[in-house]
């Protein structure tokens, strides 16, 4: 069972914000949507979800047409960042309503997070921060308990605390609920932790699919003093390098020479933003 | 299981509306009789179509209402085009209730007040028999009031609907210059209509005659068969319209 994504993509006039992509979301998994901003993430999944209809393409839900199609959109929720709640709902109608539309879903776990982060469940979406609305569309998605459940950048406005508090409950949820959950951000640091399955798209195309394990395996860093990192990576392909007073950490891309590692360096996994940032283009056009 | 929900959505929503506008107007109602009594007069009687006004008000911005909002909420909750739009259909029979809410509360008020000014014995009278000229008695009456109020109001919901449909689709320029030129259209009609001295009768523009004629077969007679037709005929058009622009609709930032 799984989301397959076939050839889809969307034209908005001249621009391609989808670019033939062919993908495969798999069940019971926590995925990373990974992409600069205007990448195609929010087109991408407002295709899966029919909100936008694909130029070309087709996506299949557990084998069905996911286009207008009531039955393959009951397992499909999405969380995104535009605001589609009437301004005047509050959460614990979201919650009543997500029930009527969702039918697996469980109210009071709904409303147990939403105590969690403090939001007052009576007062009206618009009136809500941006934060706070944030945390109101999570809640009904995360209650809905929808079998394929994507968040579109599901930390916008909220402080570290609620981040943290965010990231916890979805770890919680997958262990607890095991359904697939995929988070699509250009945050690539904060989620690297959260990811078994990355799917990076670039300019509307899928650049790369892979486990993150699989991706973290391509290369690995090195941690020591300056001189010795950068005696031990010339001729490497460095992909990036992050220093913290005299020490100094590389990350490589390749495992050439990984046995001969002088003393006073250290071996670590490679960092998933640092290989994202290689993949979408290198740090100076990031700059 | 989607439709279901879309559907007893709307309800819910219109139903609430009605009941704090059925609610709202006890305390109208209750200074028009207090009127009533003072004066000795049947202050009812005299606007017995503004209620109705009103309601019709209602029902066309029920169908401005009945789009986008809930189409992105829809869509939110994994609705699809096609059962957005047969949900706002199935949600037209809102109008029967609000054409009885209206009803009832009029014809109840018309019968208190003749019980005051101490004329049981007033023959019965509705505005839609004098408009429409048909005759019956009190029970035949009221249900014709009923099914001419609906259809009219399911008219202007619908109409409202695909105006709501219509722009929603628009970018924010070609709003403002279709609402211009329409504006234009409208003022230079009865200036023409005036100075050209081409007035058809009650002084209107011929296009608004045109209107007048096609809902209700005439201009001073008014034929209830051929109003309830035209009712019809609009209801089906604008929902058919209504369809085309939300099969392929998208939600704009």
């Amino acid at each position: 069972m799984s989301i397959e994504i076939k050839n889809v993509t969307k034209k908005f006039g001249k621009t391609v914000a989808v670019d033939a992509i062919t993908a495969k979301i798999d069940e019971e998994k926590i995925y990373g949507i990974l992409g600069r901003n205007g990448a195609g993430k929010s087109t991408l999944l407002n295709i899966i979800s029919n909100r936008i209809i694909a130029t070309d393409g087709e996506v299949l839900v557990d084998g069905e047409e996911a286009v207008e199609n009531n039955s393959a959109q009951e397992k499909v929720f999405l969380m995104s960042e535009v605001d589609m709640y009437p301004q005047s709902m509050n959460t614990a109608e979201i919650l009543k309503w997500t029930s009527k539309f969702y039918p697996d879903t469980d109210i009071e776990k709904g409303k147990e997070i939403a105590k969690r982060f403090t939001l007052d469940i009576k007062k009206g979406i618009g009136q809500l921060s941006t934060g706070y609305r944030t945390i109101a569309k999570f809640v009904a998605a995360i209650a809905s308990n929808a079998k394929y459940t994507f968040l579109d950048e599901p930390v916008l406005g909220l402080d570290a605390n609620h981040r943290e508090l965010l990231y916890k409950i979805i770890v919680e949820e997958y262990a607890e609920n095991p359904r697939m959950i995929a988070v699509a951000t250009h945050i690539i640091e904060e989620v690297a932790g959260l990811l078994e399955e990355v799917i990076i798209i670039e300019k509307g195309k899928v650049i790369e699919t892979d486990s993150v394990e699989n991706l973290l395996s391509r290369g690995y860093g090195v941690t020591g003093k300056a001189e010795l990192v950068d005696g031990f990576c010339a001729n490497k392909n460095v992909i990036g390098t992050e220093s913290i007073g005299s020490l100094k950490i590389a990350y490589i891309l390749g495992h050439d020479n990984i046995s001969e590692i002088p003393d006073g360096l250290e071996i670590s996994p490679l960092n998933l933003q640092k290989l994202f940032i290689v993949l979408t283009g290198g740090e100076e056009e990031v700059k | 299981m989607k439709l279901k929900a879309a559907v007893l959505y709307r309800y819910e929503k219109y139903l609430k509306v009605i009941g704090l506008f059925a609610g709202l107007l006890i305390i109208p109602i209750i200074g028009a009789l207090v009127a009533t009594k003072k004066n000795n007069y049947p202050i009812f009687d005299r606007y017995s179509l503004y209620l109705a006004g009103i309601c019709a008000v209602m029902s066309f911005v029920f169908g401005i209402t009945s789009y986008k909002p809930i189409f992105k909420f829809f869509l939110q909750n994994g609705v699809s085009r096609q059962s957005t739009h047969a949900s706002f259909i199935l949600n037209l029979p809102v109008c029967v209730v609000l054409a009885a809410v209206e009803c009832l509360i009029h014809n109840t008020v018309v019968l208190i007040s003749n019980q005051m000014l101490s004329s049981a014995n007033k023959p019965f009278t509705d505005a839609f028999a004098d408009i429409f000229n048909y005759q019956g008695g009190v029970l035949k009456i009221l249900v014709m009031h009923i099914i001419i109020e609906s259809l009219a109001f399911m008219m202007l919901m619908s109409l409202g609907y695909l105006l709501s449909a219509v722009f929603s689709g628009m970018k924010h320029f070609y709003k403002v210059l279709v609402i211009a030129v329409l504006a234009v259209i409208i003022i230079l009609s009865f200036i023409l209509s005036a100075v050209t001295d081409s007035y058809i009768s009650l002084g209107m523009p011929a296009w608004i005659a045109f209107i007048l004629y096609f809902i209700f077969g005439g201009l001073g007679n008014f034929y209830l068969n051929h109003f309830i037709s035209s009712m019809i005929i609009l209801i089906i058009l604008f929902t058919s319209i209504s369809h085309l622009l939300i099969r392929k609709a998208i939600v704009r930032k």
